[in-house]
């Protein structure tokens, strides 16, 4: 009798820890949802669709009040939803607006997780340091790039725009390992770009730079010794993650 | 300010744009004028040379604006150079929506700023085009440090003609402007000088941002 009741209460307990499995799973999916169509919390009237529901604010809460761990929270719900809208970008479904309400809708959901980051809960894939090059303060291709980079899980140190190769050098020192992004959006500032990628070069060899920015091509990358070019901001996100792999 | 070209610079095809971006922009240039403060001004120069490797010289200050201006310029008998700008208050504006407010609005704000200072250079433009015509005087396109190839260094040389902080603009020592929404540049007037419609096609910079503006502002 007693092992009936033993059987019994072992199956409630499987079906009450796949129940609950099934609610954390629906929850992250409804947070990667929310990252990818913008929706930042419940007052955000955006999108239109989504108008009065929870947003990526109030539900990343939920998932660590319902005892989700951090890094869940943020690899499978966070980064599949960015992921998602670096796609869609690169095949032209979303455009510059709709990212930044998804990445506004991550930033909101991040912020409930930095604590988790700074206790070391939370693993960043790596750092990231990025900057509009010198002369150039064209910021919104950076910024792009900086959140969907932000939302694979790396660490992303921002130096900002019109930035000095002297600056990039001290923050790369004091980074080891740290993978450096450079973006330019004249043709004029492109030439800087050069400068700032040889002098990083000439100083620290092994330092891997990306570079991107409306007038560049690969075969300028190649000509200026930069490690990678990317057209999108998607294409920095899937180079990177080889780093890592 | 045209719907059209706002929605193909959002990078949007036509008639594409989802809710609630049409209402932003509508709210956005209805209030922009409040934090819009449009100053601007050219000084007219009669003597100067254009010589062989498109070196210009002006008042003795040396400029390099490559062979596509220079092309376009040569002809001139006068040269205008201009200082336009928005004032600093739309880039305020849409730097707090981005940080603070709505992403979305901040960057339509920055958008627009862009638009309201080419549109503003543009009535300017008119304005120097009514009195060069008195005379018997055309005028060719404008063109700025860093159009075409022209290095935006050049700009140093151009704001050292006119008077320290004309109409509230500074240089930085990267030869940045500040107001961000400011544009300088030349403006040839002459008798055989012309306007062409697309300037762009004298320039060999295949991936330049500003062609890709360019043939957005000149779609009917």
């Amino acid at each position: 009798m007693a092992d009936k009741v033993r059987v019994r209460l072992f199956f409630l307990y499987i079906s009450d820890w796949k129940t609950n499995i099934k609610i954390i799973m629906e929850l992250l999916e409804q947070l990667s949802h929310c990252i990818e169509f913008g929706k930042i919390n419940q007052a955000s009237p955006y999108p239109p669709d989504m108008k009065g529901q929870d947003g990526a604010d109030e539900l990343a809460k939920m998932a660590l009040d319902q005892g989700v761990g951090a890094n869940d929270i943020l690899q499978k719900g966070l980064v599949p939803g960015m992921e998602k809208v670096g796609l869609k970008f690169r095949e032209n479904k979303v455009f510059v607006p709709q990212v930044l309400m998804s990445a506004k809708a991550m930033s909101a959901a991040m912020v409930h997780l930095k604590p988790f980051f700074a206790s070391g809960e939370v693993e960043r894939k790596g750092k990231f340091v990025i900057c509009t090059v010198a002369g150039d303060l064209h910021d919104i291709g950076k910024n792009l790039v900086s959140m969907m980079i932000e939302g694979s899980g790396w660490e992303v140190i921002d130096l900002g725009v019109d930035v000095s190769t002297e600056k990039l050098l001290e923050t790369a020192k004091a980074n080891p390992n740290c993978v450096v992004g450079l973006s330019a959006l004249l043709t004029t500032t492109m030439n800087n770009m050069a400068k700032t990628v040889r002098e990083i070069k000439a100083e620290l060899p092994n330092q891997v730079v990306l570079v991107g920015g409306a007038p560049l091509t690969d075969d300028f990358r190649k000509e200026i010794g930069a490690d990678f070019y990317s057209p999108d901001p998607q294409g920095a996100v899937e180079y990177l993650k080889t780093l890592v792999a | 300010m045209k719907m059209e070209w706002i929605e193909s610079l959002l990078g949007y095809p036509e008639g594409n744009l989802p809710e609630p971006i049409p209402g932003v922009i509508s709210s956005i240039i209805e209030l922009a004028p409040e934090h819009t403060d449009i100053q601007g001004g050219y000084l007219i120069m009669d003597k100067f040379e254009i010589h062989d490797e498109y070196r210009m010289q002006v008042d003795g200050l040396e400029f390099l604006p490559t062979k596509a201006i220079a092309h376009q310029v040569r002809a001139s008998e006068k040269l205008a150079f201009f200082m336009i700008t928005a004032g600093e208050g739309i880039t305020t504006w849409s730097q707090r929506e981005l940080t603070e407010g709505d992403p979305m609005a901040g960057y339509i704000i920055d958008l627009i700023g862009s638009e309201i200072v080419v549109a503003a250079l543009d009535r300017m433009q008119d304005d120097l085009a009514g009195k060069m015509g008195k005379d018997g005087f055309k005028i060719t396109n404008r063109y700025s440090p860093g159009d075409c190839g022209w290095p935006v260094t050049d700009q140093q040389k151009l704001f050292s003609m006119f008077p320290e902080n004309f109409c509230g603009i500074t240089l930085s020592e990267s030869s940045l402007m500040h107001p961000i929404k400011s544009v300088s540049g030349i403006i040839g007037i002459g008798k055989e000088v012309k306007k062409t419609a697309y300037a762009c096609d004298l320039c060999e910079m295949e991936t330049c941002v500003y062609r890709y503006r360019k043939k957005i502002r000149s779609t009917p």
